[in-house]
């Protein structure tokens, strides 16, 4: 029996970002080029994402798409976050506002009953 | 946030921080780890780049806010099916756009299935059985067995020398390595 398949079913975890963008642009060595493949037989979401990777015409760009991509979903992000602490200050003022109603006409209906006896 | 700390921290980690600050920068971190995985994911589904950037943010913000209803153990497993299924659903809802991509079998996987989390425990399987096991799969998945695990080919190299397509080469491998799985563990029942 061959000692090089005694390697077959081992599994190996899943290559960096940077590595599956080398691997797309055949940066990579012969052997770390057949790591990444031993793992994409055993991986699916590797496996699908180096298919499409590999489907992208301009490959360089895409370090350039990731940051402009994390830029925009963090920028929403704030924006949301930005929005919930503005409805919160809402909430906390109508609150205050209510309380302050209520402690006034509680105030008048006791000036009221007292001044009637 | 390029702290090693916060790079250890685990993908459930994270999420349970930005779930008690709301803090976009532990998100971010997250977006660095699968970024690339999900662009991928997509571009392979979509077929159309700038589509697939904006399906990738698209499923980032999805998932921050189905995050506080669902408890996540396997946040990777996971996204992987909400990555598909965004797909297959875009795929679905604009037709007459992807209608090249839609087929029977994008649609039959709809209801994706989850992905395997049990790590393989070949290790206990035996390797002598293994040669015999090998001639039992169909000759395309033998081939490239062997060429893949015997030669150390890369997919290229056996397509090359095979005339097969990357898609089919890596298919033959997926699928031969589950086949001779399946054919090792049916001698083991038996040797038992």
């Amino acid at each position: 029996m061959n000692e090089h398949f005694n390697d077959i079913f081992v599994t190996t975890g899943c290559p960096s970002q940077q590595q599956l963008l080398d691997y797309v642009q055949g940066k990579l060595s012969a052997a770390e080029q057949h790591e990444v493949e031993m793992h994409l037989a055993d991986c699916e979401l590797c496996s699908e994402a180096i298919e499409g990777l590999s489907a992208i015409k301009e490959k360089e760009k895409i370090p350039g798409w990731i940051i402009e991509m994390k830029w925009n979903l963090l920028k929403q992000l704030r924006l949301r976050s930005r929005s919930r602490r503005k409805l919160e200050t809402y909430i906390y003022l109508a609150v205050l506002i209510f309380g302050i109603i209520l402690l006034l006409l509680g105030a008048f209906w006791a000036y009221y009953f007292i001044n009637r006896k | 946030m390029n702290n090693p700390a916060i790079q250890q921290l685990t993908d459930q980690e994270l999420l349970q921080r930005f779930k008690a600050d709301h803090n976009s920068e532990w998100i971010g971190v997250l977006f660095d780890r699968y970024a690339v995985l999900l662009l991928g994911m997509c571009m392979k589904y979509l077929k159309n780049e700038e589509d697939a950037r904006d399906a990738v943010q698209q499923i980032f913000l999805k998932v921050l806010s189905d995050v506080n209803n669902h408890e996540i153990q396997f946040f990777k497993a996971w996204i992987y099916q909400v990555t598909k299924n965004y797909c297959l659903m875009q795929l679905r809802s604009h037709p007459l756009k992807y209608k090249e991509e839609i087929s029977d079998r994008t649609m039959g996987e709809m209801v994706a299935e989850p992905l395997d989390k049990k790590a393989y425990q070949e290790k206990d399987l035996l390797i002598e059985n293994m040669e015999h096991a090998i001639q039992q799969l169909n000759p395309e998945q033998r081939t490239c067995i062997q060429l893949f695990y015997l030669d150390k080919k890369s997919y290229q190299e056996i397509a090359d020398k095979t005339g097969y397509s990357l898609l089919q080469v890596k298919s033959y491998i997926q699928n031969g390595k589950r086949n001779l799985k399946l054919l090792l563990e049916k001698q083991q029942r038996t040797n038992h």
